[in-house]
């Protein structure tokens, strides 16, 4: 396929010291997916789902980084930084405050409430099943047409562009390996990868890192030679059609500004504070690709360790991804910068520019032998593990909040099969993608998709938010808030699908009264509208009485009273937790389904099954339930699991590091500011 | 009288201009950047602490009010209280009005539900 870019650039990855190093990459994360599936019981819901509730806080926090940084995050932030600075380093400081928030408010109220899916948290607190039923729908849709696709897209830019490979077979290939461990493992084989992901990712990035600034003279000559990276063909080729202003290839004049003016700057500093954490409240405290990372932590202590080490790692990417960036452009200002779109098509096959090469430039033309499969091995780290992180979490949608509803009744091993079934079948989507990636690679069909998401974030944040915090939110009011956010982010996002983003030569035709507004205050308004619509109908309507709501809001989230379920009746709410084994019991339905299972499983049980049973781990689930625990015991698990209290000792020092970390961040953003 | 205020004008087109060159050629701070760094922290660790300050406050109070409002924490302990002992010898006395004991409190109400000893 690299055949068809006249590229420069291409480099075919074909001697020992960069194959040896791949290989032993992919020799090792097979090795701990292979290792972490024996330690932990993979057989019951809470084990495969939720890695049995027994993750300490380094994997957590290294899982939670492993996940959130993807290949997207390479080519993106890399590219943005190529183009305009330092500014787009706001959106990972960012996250570090939100990222607490998730440990100290959003993770504990989860916890006690005793939920796995975000869809099933909801139809707890209000009740009904339409809620959790449109964001099941709208989660999947998301993982599918935003996260998983941007990093197929910028792990395929990775691949053809740089390296030249075959990007059917390289894509295949590591979709089969992601696989691999995602299907068999579960959370916990993915979780103990994903450390391992984490550890390749920063140190191979301090390599490029190094090699980068080593190149350009240091810290400070990034700073003294970025204003005058001007690319040399600035001047348009046919100027009776367009003319081709200043601002479209000179570095902006407050690229080593973190706030930029509110009113004319890419990212005005508003918009970076407060509409970015709107987005961010979704990504990253009501999103179930991060949340549940957090519900296996073993307690509530482990997990907020587990966001401060994540918070601390969120600080790497500034220096790992938007200065090398920068040190690109620098050194390939002709390339990176360019400006004629004849140019840039012929660089690299986009007419719109070339910034998103800025990273996969430096790695092919800084790194000697051996490395280059390093930052290759680095690249694939950052796809493998978000994939599979989005993988597992919309499997476990799909399996708690899609199957159950179909078949209330269903046993953990159906409902374990499913959830493997619907990995295979993601697995193809992303493989039918493929081409859709491809055509789109010259348009800007990605650009809208990463924008999609603050169009449609906003109003789940704002009602997750209101549902924590406010008793008085009830069901019309979050459902009519939804609908009304949907709606009113639809007005912006189909304008600009069709009238398309434009250029920086080429500006969209789309109206300035519906484009015209920065992307992030626009999430900003549509967070207003959804609170007001959602306090505005749950003001209208009845009340959800208290006893519905202990340990599902914030205040009550140390109630220890009973609390009532609504529609307390249906049988999909009966399977929630790791205490599924409880609730069996008390169904008597336990042994009644183990036995309907297991003879006939004996009977007819081929050498293929038993290979198929033992790769999935269904075989020992049967082992596991032979030591029935008396009820008491039981019981005693259950309180255990959705148990918050903590050590106060290891609480205050969490509580200090969170603080430590704090002043970090914030002496960081006042230092690029 | 009128030369002062056209040579201001001059003055001051001339700084348009040049602010305008400064800004291609490197950023003007007010501060050097560790300053503004070492600045914002110790107003955000003030903040900090303000918050802890009003929260240990606000915290002592609520405890002062009665035990029915911090839910399990004084019956978790299994601790006693005696009869009349109530509350005392917490800081938070200083906020109460010296004219009256109960000046704003009702002690009556929250009586009840606390596990008291008595003299039986």
């Amino acid at each position: 396929m690299a055949g068809q870019h006249p590229t420069t650039q291409t480099v075919a990855i074909n001697n020992v010291a960069d194959i040896s190093v791949i290989s032993i990459y992919f020799l090792v994360v097979i090795g701990v997916g292979l290792w972490s599936m024996r330690r932990t019981n993979r057989g019951t819901v809470g084990g495969y789902f939720l890695a049995g509730r027994n993750m300490v806080w380094w994997p957590v926090g290294a899982s939670l980084f492993a996940s959130n940084i993807g290949s997207g995050h390479f080519i993106g932030l890399a590219g943005t930084g190529a183009a305009s600075g330092l500014a787009v380093a706001g959106f990972e400081w960012n996250a570090l405050f939100v990222v607490l928030l998730l440990g100290w408010v959003f993770v504990p109220v989860y916890l006690t409430a005793g939920v796995i899916t975000m869809p099933q948290y909801l139809k707890k607190r209000f009740g009904g099943s339409r809620i959790r039923f449109y964001l099941t729908i709208l989660s999947l849709f998301l993982y599918i047409f935003t996260k998983i696709s941007v990093d197929m897209f910028s792990g395929a830019v990775f691949i053809q562009q740089a390296l030249g490979w075959n990007i059917y077979i390289s894509v295949i290939a590591l979709l089969v390996i992601t696989m691999i461990y995602t299907v068999t493992g579960g959370l916990a084989a993915l979780m103990y990868t994903d450390t391992v992901q984490t550890f390749v990712i920063i140190a191979g990035a301090f390599v490029l890192m190094g090699y980068a600034f080593n190149e350009i003279g240091g810290y400070n000559g990034l700073f003294e030679k970025y204003m005058n990276a001007i690319p040399r063909m600035h001047i348009s080729p046919e100027p009776h059609l367009y003319n081709i202003s200043e601002a479209c290839y000179k570095p902006r004049s407050d690229s080593f500004n973190m706030f930029r003016d509110p009113l004319i700057g890419d990212l005005p500093w508003p918009a970076l504070l407060i509409g970015l954490t709107l987005v961010s409240c979704w990504y990253w405290c009501s999103d179930q690709v991060i949340v549940q990372r957090c519900l296996a932590g073993k307690n509530v202590t482990h997990v907020k360790a587990g966001c401060i080490l994540c918070g601390y790692l969120k600080f790497l990417p500034m220096f790992l991804m938007v200065m090398p960036g920068m040190i690109s452009r620098i050194l390939y200002k002709d390339e990176i910068a360019c400006v004629v779109p004849s140019e840039c098509k012929r660089i690299c096959g986009t007419e719109v520019g070339c910034s998103n090469i800025a990273y996969p430039k430096l790695v092919v033309t800084l790194m000697p032998d051996g490395l280059r499969g390093l930052m290759l091995a680095v690249m694939l780290a950052a796809l493998m593990s978000s994939l599979a992180s989005i993988f597992n979490s919309s499997s476990t949608i799909f399996t708690i909040d899609v199957w159950t509803r179909f078949r209330p009744r269903a046993g953990d091993r159906e409902l374990l099969i499913v959830g493997r079934v619907w990995i295979l079948f993601l697995v193809a989507v992303s493989i039918a993608w493929i081409p859709v990636v491809q055509a789109a690679q010259g348009g800007q069909l990605f650009d809208y998709m990463q924008s999609v998401a603050s169009y449609l974030a906003p109003p789940i944040a704002a009602v997750f938010l209101l549902a924590l915090f406010f008793k008085r939110v009830n069901e019309p009011g979050a459902f009519w808030g939804l609908i009304g956010g949907l709606l009113i982010g639809m007005i912006r996002m189909i304008p600009e699908f069709i009238f398309g983003a434009g250029s920086c030569l080429f500006p969209s035709a789309c109206p300035a009264i519906i484009c015209g507004i920065h992307y992030l205050y626009f999430a900003i308004i549509l967070f207003l509208c959804s609170c007001m619509l959602v306090l505005g109908v749950s003001y209208c309507t009845p009340p959800i009485a208290e006893k519905h709501l202990h340990r599902l809001v914030f205040s009550l989230r140390y109630s220890k009273e009973e609390r009532i379920d609504l529609d307390s009746g249906e049988d999909d709410d009966k399977r929630e937790t790791g205490v599924r084994q409880r609730d069996a019991v008390e169904n008597g339905n336990l042994e009644h389904k183990m036995e309907v299972h297991d003879p006939a499983a004996e009977e007819n049980q081929s050498l293929v099954r038993r290979c198929l049973d033992w790769f999935c781990g269904l075989n020992s689930a049967v082992p596991e339930l032979e030591p029935k625990a008396s009820e008491e015991e039981l019981e005693e698990a259950a309180k255990k699991l959705t148990d918050i209290e903590e050590n106060p000792f290891w609480s205050t020092v969490v509580n200090v590091n969170a603080i430590i970390m704090m002043s970090f961040a914030v002496f960081l953003w006042a230092y690029y500011a | 009288m009128f030369i002062p205020p056209v040579s201001l004008l001059g003055v001051l087109l001339i700084l348009g201009s040049v602010s305008c060159q400064q800004g291609n050629a490197s950023i003007q701070r007010r501060f050097p950047q560790w300053l503004t760094g070492l600045i914002s922290v110790s107003v955000f660790l003030f903040l900090v602490l303000a918050v802890f300050v009003v929260n240990r406050v606000w915290c002592k109070d609520k405890k002062e009010r009665g035990p029915s409002e911090v839910g399990e924490r004084f019956t978790e302990k299994g601790e006693a209280i005696g009869n009349g002992t109530e509350g005392r010898d917490s800081g938070a006395d200083n906020f109460r009005s010296p004219d009256h004991e109960n000046a704003y409190e009702n002690h009556i109400e929250w009586e009840e539900q606390v596990v008291q000893t008595t003299a039986m």
